[in-house]
Parts: C-alpha cells; structure tokens; sequence
C-alpha cells in the first residue's frame, strides 16, 4: 500500500466513524454495543484494505462488513438479552424524543435482517438491489423484509399518537 | 403515502433515533489502526512449535534452525554442551529452570508455511522467536530489539513515551509503568485470548507482553504467549504463559538481550 493510499485510508476511518456509528446504532439499537460495531467493522475495513488494496470501494466495503458483522453476531448471541430504553443522556425535544424511542423499540422487534434491510434501503439510501448485493438476498427477499419492517414502523408510530 | 414520500418519512424516523443518541467521544482512529496492527502480526506469526515443533521445524525450517541432535535446549534437564552453543540452548539460559523446552522457530516461516521467507533483520543477540513446549502444550517466547531510527519512525520520534501508550495495546489489560534507574521506562501487560469473532483462525491464546523504552532511543519488546488455534498449530495452548509477569519483567532487564 502507497504511502498516499495509507493516508487515504487513515483518512476514511477518522471520517467515517460517525455516520458508521448512526447506522450501526441503528442496528444494535444500544449504544455501546454500536461503538463495539463500528470498532470492529473499522479494523476489519483496515486489514481488508491493506490486503486487497481495496481502496477504490471502501465505502461499499465498511457498510457490507458493518451489516454483515452485525448479523452474524446476532445470529452467534441470539440468547443474549439486549437493554431498550435508556435515558437519553441529552434532554431533546420531547416528541421526538418519545417517537425515537418508539421507533427504536420498533427496530429492536424485528429480526437482525430485516433492520439491516431498513436500515440500508431507508438511511443509506440504497437501492433494493444494491441491498440485496450487501446483503447477499434475492431482491425479492429485500422487498418482504422491507415490507415487514414498514409494517413494523407504521404501526409503532400509530399508536404513539393514538 | 407515495413512495418517495414514504422513503422520506421512514428516514425522518430513523433519524429521530439517531438524534437522540449522543455520539461517543471518538477512540481515535489510532486505536483501529494499532488493533489492525495487533490482528495482522497475530495471524503472521500465529504459528510455533517445539518437540512435536521441533520435528516441524525441522521440516519447515529445514536445517540449521536446531541443533544437530534436532532437539532443543530445555531448561528443564541438564543441558549438554551443544545445547549452550546454540542461540536458543544460550537463551535457554536466560530463563528460569522450568520454564519448557526452548526451541529457536520462525514464526514467520512457520505461519506462511515459507521455509525461504524473508526474515525480518535482527538487532539483538537473541532476537527472534523461540517455542516453548510443555507436557501441556506449545506456547512461545517472542524477543525484538527495535534500533532507534526504527522506533522514531514509529513513535514520530517523541523521545522516551510510556510504552503503555505506544504499544498496540487495545484490548490489553492491567499495563503498569516503571521508571528504572538507568532512566528506561518499562510497561508489562497482559493480552487476553483473541476475540474469534475478529480473527477465527488462527486465533491467539493469552499472553504477557513488555516493552522496554532504553533511554538511548531503542525499544526492545518480549512476548510470552500461550500458543495460537488454528492452521499450522503444533499444540494445544499452554494453561498458562510460558513466563510470569514478574520473570517476563525481570528477563526484558536482562542486559544480555541487548548486547
């Protein structure tokens, strides 16, 4: 690896970070947990990178590692019992704040893929085959996972203002 | 709702969860890159041996690598002469009697399976890897001595740092400092079994570790690990590190490994 692409990669990983953690927060839906996340999708992003050289798609590269670390560690520690509802450590506004935590508990009620797919179609903006490819699932297969988790969204939101 | 709009709303609610989240202060990305760092060394040189090693050695390593009888030196028995005449029969003798059966390897070698891999240049009279074999396992002594213009390059050429600091220690636990007489500063620390969700195989066993800043610039590093599990094992790991931390502390104050 040149000197130029070690900078580049450095670069990537100061930069990053953030939007990696909104995401990965989004997935795990617990703090900690997504700053381990994204800890561990960075070194793997920096070994991948200095293996293949893959500097060209590395923003592709982290978001598949992040997703696909997040689910198969699910898949590995599905057991394990998760904590929903901390105190936010800011005051915000409170609705917002009330349909966060609602949508959160929302997330957490889906299955590890199906909030991978919602959070990559709707908060990474992918498109459903560019999903389908990170994920390694038919589109068709996105599309019912998406619908699920709309369906999830919709009904969480509704009875907060009911 | 169409569909435009709906992708809209669903990231407006996505987005209430992010907000409400504080983002954690940052770790910094020199903890990625020395985790990275720890990672790749660990699956480079995750590969040791003695006894059933030695055999190994022998083949991967071909010649040389043992003394003639093709055993190592054990501090163990009564070593013969040709064990002291060897480098890992002469650090044998560096280590406390009991410590295992010494055995110099090149983990380098012996992880890319290259008996003609190039060897890193070393700096020290007894840097290099050595295996040590027990009746429970194989685990390994790792010895580098880092001349100054190296570890400047490293460290940005800050002079005498902490080593706790300096080393790539993310995920070590209990690193303690101590400033000797002669002004050099040691760290000792322990490094848990690596995470297999990070690196599966091979996966890197328990180990102390020090590294020592001599106050002339150079920086000399000594590792006592339990083994690896994976590819390329050649034994179970040791219970426990082949030294303590108190003779890992009191074998990286050994002038000898520095002359």
């Amino acid at each position: 690896m040149t000197r130029g692409e070690e900078a580049a990669l450095h670069a990537f990983v100061e930069g990053r970070r953030p939007a990696l953690f909104r995401s990965a927060y989004l997935l795990c839906g617990n703090r900690d947990e997504a700053e381990d996340l994204v800890q561990t999708t960075l070194v793997k992003v920096v070994l991948g990178a200095r293996r293949h050289g893959r500097l060209e798609s590395l923003e592709a590269y982290a978001r598949k590692t992040l997703v696909n670390t997040f689910i198969s560690a699910r898949r590995r520690f599905w057991r394990r019992e998760h904590a929903y509802g901390e105190v936010p450590d800011v005051a915000g506004r409170q609705v917002d704040s009330d349909t966060g935590l609602m949508v959160r508990a929302a997330l957490a009620g889906l299955a590890p893929k199906q909030r991978a797919v919602l959070v990559l179609r709707y908060w990474e903006d992918l498109s459903v085959a560019a999903t389908a490819q990170v994920l390694g699932m038919r589109e068709s297969t996105v599309k019912s996972h998406t619908a699920r988790g709309l369906a999830a969204l919709r009904a969480a939101v509704r009875e907060e203002y009911a | 709702m169409n569909q435009e709009a709906e992708t809209e709303y669903v990231r407006e609610l996505l987005g209430r969860v992010v907000d409400e989240v504080q983002m954690p202060g940052s770790r910094g990305s020199e903890t990625v890159f020395a985790k990275a760092s720890r990672v790749r060394w660990r699956r480079r040189t995750a590969a040791t041996g003695v006894a059933a090693a030695a055999v190994a050695a022998g083949l991967v390593l071909g010649p040389g690598v043992l003394d003639s009888t093709g055993h190592g030196a054990s501090v163990a028995s009564t070593p013969t002469a040709g064990e002291y005449t060897t480098k890992a029969g002469k650090f044998a003798k560096l280590l406390p009697p009991g410590t295992g059966k010494i055995s110099e390897i090149s983990l380098l070698r012996l992880f890319k399976q290259a008996p003609k891999a190039k060897q890193p240049k070393f700096f020290g009279p007894y840097d290099g890897d050595y295996a040590v074999g027990r009746p429970d396992g194989v685990g390994y002594i790792s010895v580098h001595l880092t001349p100054r213009p190296a570890a400047d390059a490293k460290t940005g050429g800050g002079g005498l740092r902490n080593p706790c600091q300096d080393s790539p220690k993310d995920g070590s636990i209990g690193c303690t400092t101590q400033k000797l007489s002669d002004g050099s500063l040691l760290g000792v620390w322990e490094t848990p079994p690596t995470d297999p969700a990070l690196h599966p195989i091979p996966a890197g066993g328990r180990e102390f570790e020090a590294g020592l800043r001599l106050k002339d610039g150079r920086y000399l590093t000594v590792r006592a690990s339990t083994g690896f599990q994976g590819k390329g094992q050649l034994g179970p790991l040791l219970k426990t590190p082949p030294l303590t931390r108190a003779q890992l502390t009191k074998l990286i104050q050994n002038p000898a490994l520095l002359k």
